[in-house]
């Protein structure tokens, strides 16, 4: 156990400073694998669906996170108050709502593991069987 | 004012001029204001859709209707665009306002690429621009930079027609108005104001000015000429139609060219024939010497020099004697011409008859009407002149009455008168017209016998002469007496070369008669100084 903290910790600043990120689902998901177009879509608001047509909900990380920034630039290669900008806009439109947000990894995994339409990303870490991986992100550097 | 004075010439074609630039320019400038104005609102609708790019996307990218709304919304706010649509594939997610039912144009679309991904189209933006609005601001904007080009012209047109008028057209209408008024002669000039001192107007006038000045002296020296040469006119005129004498020109050696009133007195001709127009020659149709006078005019032009002679007129006077004019023909003008002649004429009728009057006086008896003794001498002095030794016989016949001096005393002086006037009768019945008879004393009688042809002759006719004396004479009522006669006869030449010896001759015959007995004929005879052969 203390082996796997001291990797942990190792690992930590590596992910917390441009390391791997991984988009996690609930393991019940039948989903194994999602494109990046795919992920795009459902952190930006467009699909509010999995591919099959599950019910998607999408959870996102506390603003001014240095993870939410790597993430999102990864991903749209968007900055992150361009991100907020874009949802600003489709809030002020109405009828739309941002994901809802959490403060840490370990929050968040656990809102997955318990949520089976849930969708998240955190950075690469061993992770319970609540939750799997369907994409791995690695930073632009 | 005048259609086509100056003014009105340059105004028209200022205005024209500027008129048609107005319309070029403005045609021009409309089009391409309008293009401009087109193209504007044309960008702007490009802008607007650029403006509001983002968001559509965004809208069009989620899908959603509220924000696509919003945005068509907000462009349908806008004047130039009428409608506004944001479709995401076949579905439209926002629209407003609507299109025209026949677009003129194309609606104005954009692509919407997808916010996080520059390859996906997500969807389509389309606006419909307001044409007419946008076509109603060119036009504005294009007619309102037109007037304003148009009104700059006019005002730039007026301007340079008020210079013009002002510097050109007004001094140049003054000048010719100025000029117009003055009748060269009148001393008008035209005045150089200071403004034109310089230029050409200026010039211009200052050299009519000049002009004018030549012209007036010219006018004045011509004038003072006209005078000079009226006023002898006038006089030559007076003296042409007031002189009593007869003035005229004649051409080609007598057709009458103009004559003066004193020459149509004289002629009796018509003053109204027109000079040049008689055919006739006058020399024939005025006088009655028509040869001579013709001769006169030819002479004169033949040797250029005056002849002149007294003429008789066709024309006799009121009293029916003949006219008589004393004629001077003398070349005019000068040699090139053809024979011109003046003629002038004066009346010498008055002269001419008084000569004829105190020659005949002189010549003749004034009891018988014979010719007397300076007349018989005279003649006697020509017919030995006149003729040549030849054919020039002739006889001098001395006649003196035997039984005169006792009528006179006894019946007295106008029975002597009218012996006398009956002896002188008798003779020049008896001898011929070309005879001469003359009285040359108291009852002295001399005959010139001409062409006494040989003395027979002679002889025949003194004896005529002595028997016609035997008819007797009343020398009162009732009382008749017969009165003889002693001739005394010489002949020319054989007598006497000379009239003194001739009479000489004929006296010593006729002495000869009154010794042995008188009534008789004797004819000189030279050898014994004593006539010769006597008559009965």
């Amino acid at each position: 156990m203390s082996r796997l903290l001291l990797i942990l910790l190792l690992w930590l600043p590596a992910s917390a400073f441009g390391t791997d990120i991984v988009v996690v689902v609930h393991a019940s998901n039948p989903l194994t694998q999602l494109q990046q177009k795919q992920v795009v879509d459902l952190f930006m608001g467009r699909a509010s669906s999995f591919p099959n047509g599950a019910p998607a909900r999408t959870f996102d990380w506390n603003a001014g996170l240095p993870l939410r920034e790597l993430f999102y630039k990864s991903l749209t290669g968007k900055s992150e108050a361009q991100v907020d900008a874009y949802w600003a806009t489709l809030v002020f439109a109405g009828r739309m709502s941002p994901p809802q947000q959490f403060p840490s990894d370990q929050a968040i995994i656990d809102a997955v593991a318990k949520d089976p339409s849930a969708i998240a990303y955190v950075p690469a870490q061993p992770l319970p069987k609540g939750v799997k991986v369907v994409m791995e992100l690695s930073p632009t550097p | 004012m005048n259609i086509r004075s100056l003014h009105i010439k340059v105004s028209l074609s200022v205005a024209t001029a500027a008129l048609l630039v107005v319309a070029l320019s403005s045609q021009y400038f409309y089009q391409h204001s309008y293009q401009q104005s087109f193209a504007d609102s044309e960008r702007s609708v490009q802008q607007l859709l650029e403006t509001v790019r983002a968001t559509a996307a965004i809208a069009a990218y989620v899908g959603n209707r509220e924000l696509a709304q919003q945005v068509v919304d907000g462009l349908a706010q806008n004047d130039i665009v009428t409608g506004a649509r944001i479709t995401v594939g076949n579905e439209v997610i926002g629209q407003q306002g609507k299109a025209p039912p026949n677009p003129r144009r194309a609606p104005v679309t954009l692509a919407l690429y997808g916010p996080f991904d520059e390859e996906e189209i997500v969807g389509e933006l389309a606006v419909m621009p307001n044409s007419s609005l946008i076509e109603l601001r060119a036009r504005d904007s294009a007619m309102a930079t037109a007037i304003g080009l148009a009104a700059q012209a006019a005002v730039v047109a007026l301007l340079v027609l008020i210079l013009v008028y002002w510097m050109m057209t007004r001094p140049l209408v003054n000048l010719s108005g100025r000029l117009h008024r003055i009748t060269p002669g009148d001393g008008g000039r035209i005045p150089v104001t200071g403004l034109h001192r310089g230029d050409e107007i200026g010039q211009l006038s200052g050299d009519i000015n000049a002009l004018l000045h030549t012209v007036e002296a010219m006018l004045e020296e011509e004038r003072q000429l006209r005078h000079r040469v009226e006023l002898l006119e006038t006089r030559f005129r007076g003296i042409f139609e007031d002189s009593s004498a007869g003035i005229f020109l004649v051409r080609d050696g007598g057709l009458l060219i103009t004559a003066n009133p004193a020459f149509f007195r004289l002629t009796g001709l018509s003053e109204q024939q027109p000079a040049g127009s008689g055919h006739e020659n006058l020399a024939n149709s005025v006088f009655l010497d028509s040869l001579e006078a013709g001769s006169l005019i030819q002479l004169a032009a033949v040797t250029g020099r005056p002849h002149s002679a007294d003429l008789r007129l066709r024309q006799s006077m009121a009293d029916g004697r003949e006219r008589w004019v004393h004629c001077i023909f003398s070349p005019a003008g000068s040699r090139q011409q053809t024979a011109t002649i003046e003629g002038v004429m004066y009346d010498v009728t008055e002269r001419k008859h008084a000569e004829r009057r105190s020659r005949e006086l002189a010549e003749t008896d004034t009891l018988t009407g014979l010719s007397n003794r300076q007349s018989v001498e005279d003649a006697l002095h020509t017919l030995i002149n006149q003729r040549g030794p030849g054919d020039n016989r002739f006889a001098v016949l001395l006649i003196d009455l035997d039984r005169f001096k006792f009528i006179n005393d006894t019946y007295g002086h106008d029975a002597g008168d009218r012996v006398l006037v009956a002896i002188a009768q008798r003779l020049r019945k008896l001898v011929r017209d070309s005879d001469v008879v003359a009285r040359i004393g108291g009852d002295e009688f001399l005959l010139l016998l001409n062409h006494a042809g040989n003395l027979q002759m002679v002889q025949r006719i003194a004896q005529k002469i002595l028997d016609a004396q035997q008819v007797p004479i009343a020398v009162q009522p009732g009382v008749l007496e017969v009165v003889g006669m002693s001739i005394g006869i010489a002949l020319y030449p054989e007598h006497g070369d000379n009239p003194l010896s001739l009479r000489k001759h004929a006296d010593q015959a006729m002495y000869q008669v009154k010794r042995s007995g008188k009534n008789r004929f004797a004819i000189y005879d030279p050898s014994h100084d004593h006539s010769i052969s006597q008559g009965e």
